[in-house]
């Protein structure tokens, strides 16, 4: 079916809401329905996970929509109290629960605009009183100096003749905008200086081969330490595991990049800078391992049978209350003066424009990108050969951190490149580091369980049920990883394939 | 998204009324919602002030697609639209007799209205006809309001037997009592004798004097009376079959 027609205009400063409404008087049958009064505010992740799915999400007179906005197609609207839960699942059980999960997953619902509306709703019928078109009347306040009217008809299913004669008669009192919810979204957010996707947790650096190679390097620091910076908030107010993700990423990818490209950059600034993301890793380290066993929690819980559920539960009790405490202790030291001052002191040595210009830096950028891949593929692929089913596990790790070093690399440099083929090889890498994360997670699962076993008191029936769990679960994450592992050979091959090498030789010979 | 018929072999058994405030009710809260009058007398269409298209006929109804699509009409309510009867819905059976697959020929038109509406309710007209037939495939929900008397225990069981001599799933039929006047002590006995049965639901609707002003308001009775009995009885009804909507 065709969707409904919809107009839009936002009227002209000259014109009063009750001059149109007169002239349609002098036309139409209208009926005048009484103003209304709305707050709304628009909901979606930190990094629009809704947004980027074509989702608007908004509450409205305590009433929550989920719209897709690329076909109007709504979810079932939910009747809230109040603002609605940080996290899908502490909605009620529903159709947008459901959707909500498959959207947002670990992120929280984060009120991203606030706004009050003001409506005046006529409805224009015909000698049965059937309505046969709408016009509201909007009067939209993002803050005390920014509002607009608008005037938007809506056609009513059957009735298209009386649209295209309202439209006509509108013509005349203001501008045509487009009256969809996300320009009502874009118009909220551009109040407070903001834009829908305006963060994202995937990397895009636009680097330009003439560029030299210290202007590059700058380029893909000053774009990491913003993400860095745009988290630190949500990382101290504890909103959602991702912030501190995303964190941790950011710096993983600096020290990377001050790895491979130390002599881009002056080498005392390198190394400076690399012993202080080092120690910004360390202390975000405790928070986010903790995140990642709490959030494995469902999956822990599917590998047991029910009687020895409830041991697990006592022990992410205790994981939870470890968290808690070491989430302060992040917090606090965020806010201590040595993280603001390392951060800032990156950010003052990255705008500095009259630094000294070491010769690697001076070089032009491709050749560096050249040398650092070719030497991250060459030294994958050297250590991979030798990897055979009675390696130890420390030669896939020591692979794992290879691999994530030449996926930097790529990234870093990928907008040097044909974007398919550099698509390609990411994804072609992404299998082998799959195959070789899954086996690491299991891994350090396994020393973590065994830990938390050898540490356990023993005497009560809690740490009894406790420990059986582990020991359960120890059980069923070995024989997940010797599963794994046996697919390293396979998946190597694949990487390690003549056409996929021939691709890297094309590009970076 | 879910179909249901609102059916009686009998007529004037509040089948139109019945459409009409469950789609209402259904549209109220949030749900893309459908009604097709089939009934040629066009009661639904005309609560909801709907003049069905000069051009609209029962072949067009059977030929489905854009021919429907066309012809729907917005009613004065968000998310409730309606297709208008037309008078020529009378010959509705001799047309499908002639078309092939008669019998789920109504399930094939609906089908394409799953993506548009979440639920669709039919006001059908009354008779075990080919019509019937149809309806009784493409339902997933058979409402049938019964005034409980003697006649529609009857009636009932002849539905039923339909329904089995058809291998037709009973578990899709639901009674609804309807008209119920209190003071009748026919009416309370064949409640009591229904009680607690399968297929029976626990709402009922009264006889009510605000369920026969919806033809001087033309509109369904929540909304020009939303605290009245009737709407109560009407919603809680709602609320009910919405438990049985898979």
């Amino acid at each position: 079916m065709q969707p409904l027609a919809r107009l839009s205009r936002i009227l002209n400063d000259s014109v009063a809401v009750q001059d149109v409404i007169h002239s349609l008087e002098k036309k139409y049958t209208v009926e005048a329905l009484p103003k209304k009064h709305s707050a709304m505010s628009f909901f979606d992740t930190f990094d629009w996970r809704l947004y980027a799915k074509n989702r608007v999400c908004y509450l409205e007179n305590n009433t929550l929509h989920l719209i897709d906005f690329s076909d109007l197609q709504q979810t079932l609207p939910l009747q809230l109290k109040g603002k609605p839960p940080r996290f899908w699942q502490e909605f009620p059980e529903c159709d947008m629960k459901k959707k909500l999960a498959g959207y947002i997953d670990v992120r929280a619902l984060l009120e991203q605009s606030a706004f009050i509306k003001t409506s005046e709703r006529l409805n224009i019928v015909n000698r049965d009183k059937k309505i046969i078109a709408k016009v509201t009347f909007s009067e939209t306040t993002f803050d005390k100096d920014k509002s607009y009217t608008s005037v938007q008809l809506l056609e009513v299913r059957g009735y298209n003749k009386w649209f295209l004669k309202l439209s006509r008669d509108l013509e005349s009192f203001g501008n045509p905008q487009p009256d969809t919810i996300v320009q009502t979204l874009k118009t909220s957010l551009s109040a407070s200086g903001h834009a829908p996707l305006d963060y994202s947790s995937g990397v895009s650096f636009a680097l330009d081969p003439e560029m030299t190679s210290l202007a590059a390097a700058k380029n893909i620091y000053q774009n990491l330490l913003s993400t860095m910076l745009a988290n630190i908030p949500g990382i101290i107010d504890d909103i959602d595991s991702e912030f501190l993700h995303d964190f941790r990423v950011a710096i993983r990818r600096t020290r990377s990049g001050l790895t491979m490209m130390k002599r881009v950059l002056p080498p005392e600034i390198s190394q400076r800078f690399l012993d202080d993301f080092k120690f910004l890793g360390q202390i975000t380290g405790p928070v986010r391992d903790l995140d990642v066993y709490l959030l494995a929690e469902d999956n822990y819980r599917g590998r047991l049978p029910r009687y020895l559920q409830e041991g697990l539960h006592f022990f992410f009790e205790e994981l939870a209350g470890q968290r808690r405490r070491e989430q302060i202790k992040l917090a606090k030291t965020l806010k201590a003066p040595r993280c603001k001052s390392i951060l800032d002191e990156w950010q003052e040595y990255l705008a500095q424009s009259d630094a000294p210009v070491s010769r690697s830096g001076q070089k032009p950028v491709t050749v560096t990108a050249q040398r650092i891949i070719v030497k991250k593929l060459q030294r994958i692929l050297r250590d991979g050969t030798k990897i055979t089913p009675e390696s130890p596990d420390a030669d896939l790790h020591r692979l794992r951190i290879q691999g994530k070093k030449l996926r930097y690399a790529l990234e870093f440099f990928s907008s040097l490149y044909p974007p398919k083929e550099m698509k390609q090889l990411i994804k072609q890498l992404k299998l082998l580091q799959n195959n070789l994360g899954d086996f690491n997670d299991l891994s350090v699962q396994q020393d973590m369980l065994k830990y938390s076993l050898s540490i356990l008191k023993p005497g009560t029936v809690k740490a009894k049920k406790t420990s059986a769990s582990i020991g359960g679960l120890l059980t069923n994450l070995y024989h997940e990883a010797r599963e794994v592992r046996t697919h390293f050979e396979e998946t190597f091959t694949a990487f390690s394939a003549p056409k996929n090498q021939a691709l890297y030789r094309r590009l970076f010979r | 998204m879910a179909i249901i018929a609102v059916y009686n072999i009998k007529g004037g058994v509040g089948k139109t009324a019945t459409s009409v405030n469950l789609s209402y009710l259904s549209a109220h809260t949030g749900h893309q919602t459908l009604l097709c009058d089939l009934d040629p007398q066009g009661s639904a269409s005309y609560y909801f002030r709907v003049k069905p298209a000069k051009k609209f006929s029962a072949s067009k109804f059977l030929k489905g697609g854009k021919h429907i699509d066309k012809n729907i009409r917005g009613t004065n309510y968000d998310n409730l639209d309606i297709l208008p009867a037309d008078f020529t819905y009378r010959n509705l059976d001799l047309a499908l007799d002639e078309m092939k697959k008669s019998r789920s020929r109504l399930k094939r038109i609906l089908k394409p209205l799953k993506q548009e509406y979440d639920h669709v309710f039919l006001d059908c007209p009354p008779n075990i006809t080919l019509l019937s037939e149809n309806l009784f495939y493409a339902a997933d929900i058979l409402l049938i309001p019964f005034i409980p008397t003697t006649l529609s225990l009857l009636s009932f069981s002849k539905l039923l037997d339909f329904f089995k001599k058809a291998h037709l799933d009973k578990k899709k039929l639901f009674v609804l009592f309807s008209m119920v006047e209190k003071r009748k002590r026919i009416h309370q006995e064949m409640m009591n004798h229904f009680k607690g049965r399968k297929r029976i639901l626990h709402s009922s609707i009264p006889y009510l004097a605000e369920v026969e002003k919806m033809g001087l308001h033309r509109q369904p009775v929540p909304a020009f009376s939303p605290n009245s009995v009737a709407a109560r009885a009407y919603a809680g009804l709602w609320e009910e079959i919405q438990q049985h909507i898979c």
